[in-house]
């Protein structure tokens, strides 16, 4: 399994004593597109949070490596730096700062210098207009009164313009309308060959449209199955039941 | 003598936790406030003069007869120090912008100034200096119809004694709007009170405070309605670090018979440190019955929600905190209209944080 872009081994991890994660393995090679599906409460957007060194979760055993490192070496921030980004399912609100600004400094975080003003203005109008985005976002405040929709746009948007090595999408599908999933859909799709990707969902809907190579089921707290997108296919229409452990 | 009335004792609400006799001042000599006004941009006319006395509500004429009330003893402090009121008269169109230096040196340093508005205009007030003590009183009338915005971006010394007094007046149809960006001086005492005397009159007030290192902090703001059909809002956002302390007193009164008013206040103290502390005593005597009335206070440290998502985008732990605290503060000021008074702000706000201590 190992020798991927993010390798994960035998990884358990606890919030406030509750064991979530019992054991998972992954492993996402450069330019993969791996999605996990599962139950509500199954441990995957624990899984996302645990990677990105959400605070509120402990790692009680296994490993995570990224590109070599070992996660537990590396602060939240220097993870971002290293290449790695999570879309948040419940991205927090920043109230009275801008999006333009948030995303400038952001930039200048990652990049480790701050993007000349002219080739910025650039950058955004393009990455904007592949999510049909409108200007007047820019001057609004981080995810400050906006609907879930325009949440999960302004995620994608920060992908675009971070350009992650490796991207974890969390149910970055969910509420969207039709024409918001595409236009994320195409925001996912024009990252990098080279980057790999974790999607976390529910329905199928958004993998018809980012098509992934391996399908992960997971059930309470581990991976159980995984496959091509016809396993994704198989749960859409049979569900769960026939993966459930047997009493 | 400064005064002949003793000291309020603790039990006077307005001094209970910023006594008068840590703040008034140590010398009965004073150095002017200089005022500069400068940069009037777009149809403003706009001129600074001398001012009477009578502009002020407080008259120290003659001997001393006759003790003001505790609440005024401030007020009355400033009147005898100062022998010359300003005043700055405003006959502003839309997209109007004044801009005035206030300059405070010496050890005990003393202003008064009376705005008069008619029409639109947007006043933005630089206080600054080394003052050991610094008195400053402002006034006003805002004209009936009319609408004045107020900046005040305060960066006295950090080891600066401030006392600040406000009374401004709002005519009918008339709008007042202010914001005030405290982060100067080491000792600060605000008593700013405002009144709507007459229908369709509208206060909007927007306060943002960053405590450092043991900077004390405390303003009481008042706002009185006494016609009805008007409405104010206030907002205070106040940031705490270090072992600096703040406190907040909002009084909202509403006078019998003034229906129909809409009024709401907010008091918000983010704690930046263990050692950090900041109260917040929002206010209400409402004595009409057909009001809108509201009024909240809440203190909390720095969402970990909040400091987890910047740094999962590459900011690190101050940069986060510094962005969350900054957009915290900025968002005082999101009530005012006037996008150069919250521009102003906001501006002055960056500079400051950019070399300021979050924690």
């Amino acid at each position: 399994m190992a020798g991927g872009l993010l390798d994960v081994q035998g990884l358990h991890a606890t919030v406030e004593e509750t064991e979530i994660l019992r054991g998972v393995d992954l492993s996402i090679k450069s330019g993969e597109v791996h999605a996990i599906m599962g139950l509500n409460g199954a441990g995957k957007s624990t899984l996302a949070s645990v990677i990105m060194g959400h605070p509120a979760y402990n790692v009680t055993a296994g490993s995570m490596q990224y590109d070599g490192q070992d996660l537990a070496d590396l602060e939240v921030h220097e993870r971002a730096r290293a290449g790695l980004f999570m879309s948040f399912q419940y991205p927090s609100s920043i109230p009275g700062v801008q999006v333009g600004t948030f995303l400038r400094k952001s930039v200048a975080a990652v990049r480790g210098e701050a993007p000349k003003a002219r080739e910025f203005r650039k950058e955004l109008q393009a990455a904007m207009s592949v999510l049909n985005m409108d200007r007047s976002f820019l001057g609004r405040h981080v995810n400050d009164g906006f609907s879930g929709g325009e949440k999960k746009r302004l995620e994608i948007l920060q992908m675009l313009l971070l350009q992650p090595r490796m991207a974890l999408l969390d149910e970055t599908d969910s509420g969207l309308d039709i024409d918001a999933l595409k236009a994320v859909a195409q925001g996912i799709n024009s990252l990098s060959e080279e980057s790999g990707v974790l999607l976390i969902t529910h329905y199928n809907r958004l993998l018809e449209l980012v098509v992934p190579d391996v399908v992960h089921v997971m059930i309470d707290g581990r991976i159980v199955q995984s496959g091509g997108p016809e396993l994704a296919q198989r749960l859409e229409a049979e569900g769960y039941e026939w993966l459930m452990p047997t009493a | 003598m400064t005064t002949a009335m003793e000291d309020p004792s603790n039990a006077v609400h307005l001094w209970r936790s910023t006594p008068w006799a840590w703040m008034r001042p140590d010398e009965t000599e004073s150095t002017a406030i200089r005022m500069v006004l400068h940069d009037v941009e777009g149809a403003a006319s706009a001129a600074l003069s001398h001012a009477s006395a009578d502009l002020f509500p407080v008259v120290v004429d003659g001997p001393e007869t006759t003790l003001p009330d505790v609440d005024d003893i401030a007020r009355h402090t400033l009147a005898k120090l100062d022998l010359q009121p300003m005043r700055l008269d405003l006959n502003g169109a839309h997209d109007s912008t004044v801009n005035l230096d206030l300059r405070a040196a010496g050890h005990v340093a003393v202003g008064r100034l009376h705005i008069a508005c008619k029409g639109h205009a947007v006043v933005h007030v630089h206080l600054s200096g080394d003052a050991g003590w610094c008195g400053i009183h402002f006034t006003g009338q805002v004209a009936n119809g009319s609408t004045l915005s107020v900046v005040i971006t305060d960066e006295l010394h950090h080891e600066s004694r401030v006392v600040r007094c406000d009374d401004w007046r709002v005519g009918r149809d008339a709008t007042f709007e202010t914001g005030t960006l405290s982060v100067g001086g080491f000792r600060r005492k605000s008593d700013l009170r405002h009144h709507l005397d007459a229908t369709g009159g509208s206060v909007r007030i927007g306060l943002g405070v960053h405590g450092q290192e043991s900077r004390h902090d405390d303003h009481h703001i008042e706002i009185h309605h006494h016609a009805g059909h008007t409405n104010s809002s206030l907002v205070a956002n106040v940031a705490c670090g270090g072992r600096s302390r703040s406190v907040g007193t909002g009084r909202l009164v509403i006078d019998a018979g003034a229906d129909g008013t809409d009024a709401g206040q907010v008091f918000r103290n983010l704690l930046l440190s263990q050692g950090a502390r900041a109260d917040a005593i929002p206010e209400l005597e409402v004595l009409a019955d057909d009001v809108s009335a509201a009024h909240g206070a809440a203190s909390a440290s720095i969402d970990e929600g909040q400091l987890h998502y910047l740094m999962s985008r590459g900011l690190d732990n101050d940069e986060a905190a510094g962005m969350i605290v900054e957009g915290f503060l900025a968002d005082a000021f999101r009530p005012l209209a006037a996008a150069d008074a919250r521009r102003a702000l906001r501006d002055r706000l960056t500079v400051h944080l950019d070399c300021a201590r979050i924690t």
